[in-house]
Parts: structure tokens; sequence; C-alpha cells
């Protein structure tokens, strides 16, 4: 695929995607509106930052006013369905159900409001004639060696990943994440509009797997962030039983991903 | 019909994970495959793919949880029932 038929794409499907999810929303249709999102601010920082970085600055942030508001609700939604899955009372699930629907309604609400509001509208706008306009988002990238650019990446994100051990907090792990998948979805971008060979199958196959483990490390850790914010509403027994659940998973995701790392680079 | 089934099963290798993914009709779709299927008491399917067995949790709601997604994603991998060999 062309680069340029690419990023008209993703302008397109997030206009189609904020239209159909202010006049009914659906999960699926949230979730396919964050991985556009993410693929185009992945593009902004992989490789329009080395065209201009100024420019690519500007573009991230008016990515990021469209994700902000989705991160809460999509958390909820994803934590509403694994409630059933949590091993505790039947009591503790009825009140996880009770406080958490309520939140989600909260956000859902918070949501709509925003796409609805004139800004909304307007940054739209700004981001369909910011790919329209800008040299720098469509046409310059024909003139930057995309071959060193994703492989210093990956260099780069590998040699920070080898360095992970029982002393990483949280928060490393988490920024680290953040950049596997901004090079992930760059590495998409190269292997669609830039590489189209096949080598890479193994590498993406590498990279989902990576992808999940972080993903299991912080959905434990946002549920955990979740359920201390409503502690108060658990009996000492119930409190307990979550905090064993959530804190034994964290653990395991924990050592799955010094599994995988040890795996890497042996 | 088969179109349907295929569906459900390539929704399942996407990635990132989708949540909403009915947990019957994929199932169903399986089955169409040639996976064997036996519902448990505790409310989780036991899935035979090639004489591996993999078992998993159903919740109450229709979705799938995204751990669901994800181990049974492996196992179905592991097994070679990917979405090229249907």
């Amino acid at each position: 695929m062309k680069f340029k038929k690419w990023l008209k794409k993703r302008i397109g499907l997030i206009s189609v995607l904020s239209t159909e999810l202010e006049d009914a929303y659906d999960v699926e249709a949230l979730h396919q509106y964050r991985i556009n999102l993410r693929k185009l601010h992945s593009y902004s920082e992989v490789y329009a930052k080395k065209i201009d970085e100024k420019g690519s600055k500007e573009f991230s942030k008016l990515i990021k006013f469209f994700l902000k508001p989705t991160v809460v609700l999509r958390d909820l939604d994803l934590f509403l369905i694994e409630i059933d899955a949590i091993e505790c009372s039947q009591q503790t699930k009825e009140q996880l159900y009770k406080d958490f629907n309520s939140q989600r309604e909260q956000a859902f609400e918070k949501f709509m409001h925003i796409l609805q509001s004139s800004e909304y509208k307007q940054k739209l706008k700004k981001l369909k004639l910011t790919t329209k306009d800008s040299g720098f988002l469509m046409h310059e990238v024909k003139n930057i060696d995309k071959d060193k650019i994703i492989k210093d990446k990956e260099k780069e994100i590998y040699n920070e990943y080898k360095r992970v051990d029982d002393n990483t907090s949280f928060e490393e792990l988490h920024k680290l994440r953040k950049e596997f998948k901004k090079f992930r979805y760059g590495f998409d971008i190269y292997r669609q509009c830039f590489n189209k060979s096949s080598d890479y199958i193994e590498k993406i196959s590498d990279l989902k797997v990576l992808q999940d483990i972080f993903g299991s490390i912080q959905d434990c850790y946002v549920r955990l962030g979740f359920i201390k914010g409503i502690k108060d509403q658990f009996t000492k027994e119930q409190w307990a039983e979550l905090e064993i659940f959530f804190s034994l998973k964290l653990q395991n995701a924990r050592q799955e991903l010094f599994l995988h790392r040890d795996k890497e680079f042996t | 019909m088969s179109h349907r089934h295929k569906v459900k099963i390539e929704k399942l290798f996407e990635h990132p994970v989708s949540v909403n993914i009915d947990a019957k009709k994929l199932i169903s779709a399986l089955e169409y495959y040639g996976a064997e299927v036996e519902m448990t008491k505790h409310n989780k399917a036991k899935i035979f793919i090639k004489g591996e067995e993999f078992l998993l949790p159903l919740s109450h709601g229709h979705d799938l949880s995204k751990d669901s997604v994800v181990t049974l994603r492996h196992f179905l991998e592991k097994v070679n029932f990917v979405e090229e060999n249907l």
C-alpha cells in the first residue's frame, strides 16, 4: 500500500468511527478508533519526527487530544467483562459490578460530552486538514531513510528491554510498553508501505507476544488502582481476596516478562 | 456459513485484542472447523484440538474476557489451528 493511501485511510476511519461512536457507542468501534489513532501517533513519533520535530510534536499532541478521553472508558469496559473471572466471592463480584458500572456510566457520559463538543469537531477538522496540507506528513516521507529509522528504533528499544530486572518499577515498564507499542505500529507501517518483504513475520509475531505480556502487567496494575479507589466499600476479607488475586496475577505477568527477556537475550 | 465462522476465528487473532467476541458463536466456529467442545458444570468449555486440551472460562455475559482471548489464541497457535490453515 502506498503511504499516502495508508494515511488517508487512517484519517477516514477515525472520522467515520467518531460519527459511529456518537450515534451508537460500541466497544469494538472504540477499540478500532483507538488503534487507528495509535497508528497515526506512531507514524508521527517514529518517522515524522525525523522530518519536522516541531510539526510532529504538534501532530502527536493533536492525536493525544483524541486518545485521552478514551483511556478510562476502555479500561472500565474491559474490567467489567473481566470481573466474572476474578477468583472472589459472588458478593464481592456484585459489589464490583455495582461500583464500576456507575464509574463506567460517568466515563461514558464524559466521553460523549467531549465527542459532541465544538472543540472536538474543530480538532477533527484540523486533523483532516493537517494531512491534506502538511508536506512533512504526506510528501516528505520519501526523503527519509526509513530502513535506518526503524533499525535504530529497534536497537534502542531492545537495549532498554535488556536492562529490565526485578528492580524495574511499574512506571519504567509502562514507559517501555509505550515505546514498544510505537515501535510495533512503526514496524507495521514499514512493512505495509516501505518494505513489503515477508521476512518480518516472525518479528511481528514476537512483538505481539511481548505486547500481550506488557498488556497483562498494565491491566493488573490499572485494576489494582481501580479497586484501591473503592477499598472502603469492602470488608477486610473481601479486600484481602481481591488484593491477593491481582497481586499474584501481577507477579505472574512480571515473571512471564522476565522469561521472555531471558529467551530473547540468551 | 463458513465465511461467518471464519470471521469469528479471525477476530480472535486480531492484535491488539478485541473484547467483542461472543463465546457461543466462537465455540460454534471452532466446532465447524473440527474442534470438539464439552461444556463443564463450572461454566467452562473444554476444547479438544489435535489431541490437545484447553479449558476456556466463560463469563456470564456474552463476551470473552481479554485474558481468555489471549490464552485461547496462544493455544490455537500452539496446535497450528490458525487462520491460514482453515
